[in-house]
């Protein structure tokens, strides 16, 4: 018997094989049949479609790698994970198993953590608001806060007179690194706001200024805007030791580490752009390692790293629910994945790749949401090879941001498995209209 | 018109220059110099051209760029003292002898810096063995006249006592005596009693060493010839200085290869003037040199293992006189450990051993006791992709710390980086980094990429001070560091076994530990939650309760520092133990005198046994591989090889407890601060 070939529905469409752009070829589509070492068609038809996958083992070796990268030239940086690209337990328990601390920004994540069993101590609570029950229960766990503004600021010396000793806390600064510069985190160094809040802290007798944190901004390809945060860091303590007579216990030098993600704006393919976490460790650690003080005393080192770390074990494989001509002549495909479950589709220009064969010859192609929005465009235009209602396509590296940011809107939000050594684990399971409506009521008169 | 400068360089060179006849006599100091100097000036003549010569030589050795402590020990004087006294025997006083001395001197400056660059790879001395290859050619070419030092005018005083005495003196006597003058080529009796005085004043030991030296080389000396006539007893006076307590630990062992060495001396030197005097040359100290490097090689080339050894060469810069090189003995042998470094790992991070001690590669023989690391991913690859190119592979360029602190001592930077795969066979040790621990052992780390070393010999270094980066210079394929700890300064000198003081090593903190091949090794780095340690409690006694079976007594334990001013802790002022202070850790060691007897009612001698490892930091549920941290209600109990020991918050021992022996009691009674 022979094989069934595949069909395509005969179009007439320019053919533009051989010609290339200033980068080489246009790029060829690889089928991605398999995952962890299952068949896609099979976790599809087990799991649901779409359903997100994740690599356990890919997952761990990252983390690892950027330890290296760090550890071997600052021994005492440590990794605190940056739980809003990805709070989902299982995610987070594993990172914890391999070391990491937890960066939280919000009481929420601090609460997720604590669920965790993530001790006090391990935890850096940052972000704008944090609330007076939040802070109180920081500080009585011995949590790392690092000040993002003077009302915190007020109200932490508040709660250190109420529990009546010293605080020990951090401050964040910003610097202008990008453009448009982020000034929105902590204090400016530039206009001499970070120097005054240091001051007051010191000052005011309630709190301690134990550390400092900067935030370079979000996937930073450009590793010189980290030695310049770096060295902002280097000089801004040299200035607060030597005027106001401070000890860092340690420094943060905050995330914003790319991924293999290719942004939208972005000319050349996130393959060839994105640095190695030797590249940022190299670019950061010597820098920081030249700071005031001896080589066995330097603070303790933080690096909040969430996308470069979870991003790319994590794929998503989804089925065509459609395909259409547009009267541009282009072809459309409608996906059971909208951008409520990929909302970073406003940064990434993803890669679709089938999860089955499929024909070699690749079209441009405008991928669409399922959701009955206009905005729901997943990309505008990929090379996807020819496609039929109820194939399959992967997504590769949407681990950050993808699943903290969904949202309900029109469908149900998938389910989640980890594959290990082997083994599939659901780590979410997909939701219910019950598990939707639970909170719900509808008062008996209004029936 | 002086400067400060010069001036300060001229006193230097007038010591050196000083020095050097000291260390002609096995005497290095200037009270016995004294005596050597005055000893060559029997003729005045002859004495000034041996002053010529050692000023040349040691000058041509400065000029050539010695290492400055050598230097100033005097050994580069050394065979220009010798040139210019032996062409004042054998040479006709003349002009022409004259130039002969000033490019004699000249020449054997440079033989001694080459041999001593040469030698120091062995850790071996140079002895007069530049003179040898000088003083031949000189007298080959110069013509020999036997008797050219009748031509020299004694000082007519001394001259006449010499006469004198001789007359007065059994031959046998004065020939005794006139030999230890003849290490400096004279033949009078005066300057034999000077070299004796100077070599009494320096060192008794040597004293009873050369005596019997010459004694046993007389009698060799008629036995091999058949009667006294003729005898030159300069080599065993020399062979047996030199061995007797100098080279080699002067105990009962070194007394035997003394004797063996005096007979072979006479056998060597026999032969040597057989086969000299048909060509009219005299043998001069070739014996005596021979001998030395042929007794010594061997002994130099031992493995420094922790039993101790029969025959215990000393290492050439630690060398003083026979007592005091005995007493370092004493010390050294005494201890439970040799090594006296505190080291740490070389590295940031986390590195893997490529090659650890006895390796299959290159850590044999001599060079067995070092380590090779590298950096591996997770996937246990040591560099991206194909590691074609040296950028690709995780160590290079990593910072290379130093393991612990000392002085440079030097530095190669200029070898260029190997591509992957291949190696500088040429210059194994690549660009690297020598430290002096200033306790008689020295680092050595290799392998650095070139021009990345940014330490200066000289400069002082912390321990965890980055000395330079990681590279692929010398003998090395892939980027990696070669750390190992030896005990002299020589590039390729022996190395002795070392064990890290604290290590991570796959994960679990050890102590005094020793990496394996395939180990992961980290530094241990703690987040210091709480810090404690009995360090620094010098204003403080704590009295205790002990019981051992029925015996009840009390034992007081006084924090105080040793002879050092190294902190320590006694009880009952005889018993000592040395608190050795690793970056995270303590370990209380006993001293060497302090052994428990059926005397002692010490319970704290039972606590410490051979050691005692204890942290610096509290923090609950921290362990390591042979102890823990918990903490109860209201103090904190330290769990460490068999023995739990239980602090207050603040530090003090509350209880300890031996859990073998649970007839043991030690329990705080008193805490007494003593007033400053």
């Amino acid at each position: 018997m022979t094989e069934k070939r595949i069909y395509t529905k005969p179009t007439i469409i320019r053919h533009t094989v051989g010609v290339m752009n200033k980068y080489g070829r246009p790029p060829a589509t690889v089928p991605m049949n398999r995952l962890v070492g299952y068949e896609v068609k099979e976790l599809a038809a087990k799991y649901g479609s779409p359903l997100f996958v994740l690599n356990v083992q890919e997952l761990r070796e990252k983390y690892r790698d950027m330890t290296r990268a760090f550890k071997t030239r600052y021994p005492k940086a440590h990794i605190a994970y940056s739980y809003k690209t990805n709070y989902m337990k299982a995610v987070c328990s594993i990172l914890h198993q391999e070391g990491a601390w937890a960066e939280v920004v919000s009481g929420f994540e601090y609460d997720i953590a604590k669920n965790l069993n993530v001790d006090g101590t391990k935890i850096i609570f940052n972000g704008p608001y944090k609330t007076r029950d939040e802070l109180i229960r920081a500080f009585t766990e011995g949590s790392m806060v690092n000040i993002d503004n003077y009302d915190e600021m007020q109200l932490i010396e508040d709660i250190a007179e109420e529990m009546d000793k010293v605080l020990e806390v951090g401050i964040r600064v910003n610097m202008d690194l990008n453009n448009p510069p982020w000034h929105k985190f902590g204090f400016n160094m530039e206009a001499g706001h970070a120097f005054e809040a240091v001051k007051r802290a010191q000052a005011s007798g309630k709190l301690k200024v134990v550390g400092l944190h900067i935030h370079a901004g979000t996937y930073i390809d450009d590793v010189s805007i980290y030695s310049k945060a770096a060295q902002g860091l280097v000089d801004f303590y040299t200035y607060i030791k030597a005027q106001l007579g401070v000890n860092l216990k340690y420094w943060d030098m905050g995330g914003g580490y790319a991924s293999h993600n290719t942004l939208n704006w972005a000319w050349a393919p996130a393959e060839q752009t994105c640095p190695t976490y030797d590249q940022y460790a190299e670019t950061i650690c010597p820098i920081l390692m030249n700071g005031p003080f001896s080589a066995n005393n330097a603070p303790k080192l933080f690096i909040e790293p969430g996308r470069a770390l979870v991003d790319e074990p994590i794929s998503l494989i989804t089925s065509v629910a459609a395909q259409k001509r547009l009267p541009s002549g282009a072809r459309g495909i409608v996906l059971d994945a909208g951008m409520n479950i990929l909302s970073s589709v406003q940064w990434y220009s993803y890669n679709f790749q089938t999860g089955q064969d499929s024909g070699f010859m690749v079209e441009d192609t405008v991928i669409y949401g399922g959701l009955c929005m206009n905005i729901d465009v997943l990309r505008q235009s990929a090379s996807v090879p020819p496609v039929r209602r109820g194939d399959l396509l992967v997504i590769p590296h949407v681990g950050a941001y993808n699943i903290s940011q969904s949202w309900q809107f029109i469908y149900l939000r998938p389910a989640v498995i980890a594959i290990d050594g082997g083994e599939i684990h659901v780590i979410k399971k997909a939701e219910t209209r019950e598990y939707v409506q639970e909170f719900e009521d509808v008062p008996d008169k209004f029936k | 018109m002086f400067n400060s400068a010069m001036k300060k360089h001229f006193t230097l060179t007038i010591r050196t220059v000083f020095q050097s006849y000291g260390v002609l006599a096995f005497s290095p100091h200037p009270v016995p110099a004294a005596f050597v100097l005055l000893a060559t000036f029997y003729y005045p003549m002859i004495g000034l051209m041996g002053l010529v010569g050692n000023l040349i030589s040691n000058l041509v050795a400065k000029w050539m760029h010695a290492n400055d402590e050598a230097w100033k020990a005097g050994i580069f004087g050394v065979s220009g003292i010798l040139v210019g006294l032996a062409l004042g025997k054998y040479a006709d006083p003349s002009l022409r002898m004259w130039i002969f001395l000033i490019v004699g001197a000249g020449i054997s400056g440079v033989a001694s810096i080459m041999l001593a660059n040469f030698l120091a790879k062995y850790d071996l001395p140079i002895l007069s063995l530049p003179f040898m290859m000088v003083i031949w050619l000189l007298l080959l070419s110069l013509g020999i006249t036997e008797e050219s030092v009748f031509k020299h005018t004694a000082i007519p005083f001394l001259n006449k006592v010499d006469i004198a005495l001789f007359e007065w003196l059994p031959y046998q006597l004065f020939e005794f005596i006139k030999m230890f003058g003849s290490i400096l080529f004279q033949d009078n009796l005066l300057s034999g009693v000077l070299v004796i005085i100077a070599i009494a004043l320096y060192s008794r030991l040597s004293l009873i060493y050369g005596l019997w030296g010459g004694f046993l080389g007389m009698l060799t000396y008629v036995f091999l010839h058949g009667s006294i006539d003729g005898f030159h007893g300069l080599n065993f006076v020399l062979i047996s200085l030199g061995f007797g307590g100098f080279f080699i630990v002067g105990n009962r062992h070194g007394f035997s290869l003394v004797t063996l060495a005096i007979i072979t001396v006479g056998l060597v030197d026999a032969s040597m003037t057989t086969l000299l005097t048909p060509i009219n040359l005299p043998p001069l100290v070739f014996a005596f040199n021979v001998v030395t490097i042929l007794f010594l090689f061997p002994l130099k080339m031992l493995p420094q293992t922790v039993s101790p050894l029969r025959l215990i060469p000393i290492p050439l810069y630690l060398i003083k006189n026979p007592e005091t090189n005995l007493k370092w003995y004493k010390r050294w042998s005494g201890q439970t450990t040799r090594q006296k470094t505190i080291l740490t790992v070389p590295f940031m991070g986390e590195w893997s051993v490529l090659q650890g001690n006895n390796g299959e590669w290159t850590h044999k023989g001599v060079g067995k006791y070092a380590w090779d690391f590298v950096v591996r991913d997770v996937r246990g690859h040591q560099s991206k992709g194909f590691g074609a190119e040296l950028s690709d592979y995780y160590a290079w360029e990593l910072p290379v710390l130093s393991p612990a602190p000392g002085t440079i001592y030097s530095v190669e930077n200029s070898v260029e980086d190997n591509h992957p795969q291949t190696a500088n066979t040429e210059r194994n040790w690549g660009n690297y980094v020598i430290i002096n621990h200033g306790n008689g052992e020295f680092s050595e780390l290799s392998h650095f990429k070139q021009g990345s070393i940014i330490v200066y010999p000289g400069q002082q270094v912390n321990r965890g001070d980055i000395l330079g980066h990681c590279g692929n210079s010398g003998r090395s394929p892939v980027p990696h560091i070669h750390y190992q700890l030896q005990s002299s300064p020589g590039i390729g000198a022996p190395t002795i076994p070392a064990t890290f003081a604290e290590v991570t090593i796959n994960r679990d903190i050890h102590i005094n530990e020793i990496p394996q091949k395939g180990d992961l090794v980290s530094a241990v780095t703690m987040d210091e939650i709480s810090t404690w340690s009995l360090l620094g409690k010098e204003t403080e006694s704590w009295v205790f309760q002990t019981k051992i079976g029925w015996r009840k007594s009390t034992e007081t334990l006084t924090f105080s520092t040793d002879e050092f001013g190294l902190p320590a802790i006694v009880s009952r002022s005889n018993h000592l133990w040395r608190i050795i202070d690793l970056p995270n850790f303590i370990i209380i060691r006993p001293d060497f005198k302090t052994f428990p007897s059926l005397l002692t009612s010490s319970v704290w001698i039972h606590i410490v046994g051979d050691r005692l490892v204890l942290p610096k930091y509290l923090a609950d549920g921290f362990s390591w591989n042979s102890g823990r941290i918990s903490r109860n209600e209201s103090n904190w109990l330290i769990e460490t090889e068999g023995r739990k020991i239980h602090l207050t918050d603040d530090g003090v021992i509350e209880k300890a407890t031996i859990i073998e022996k649970p007839n043991i009691q030690f329990i705080l009674k008193d805490r007494i601060v003593k007033k400053q």
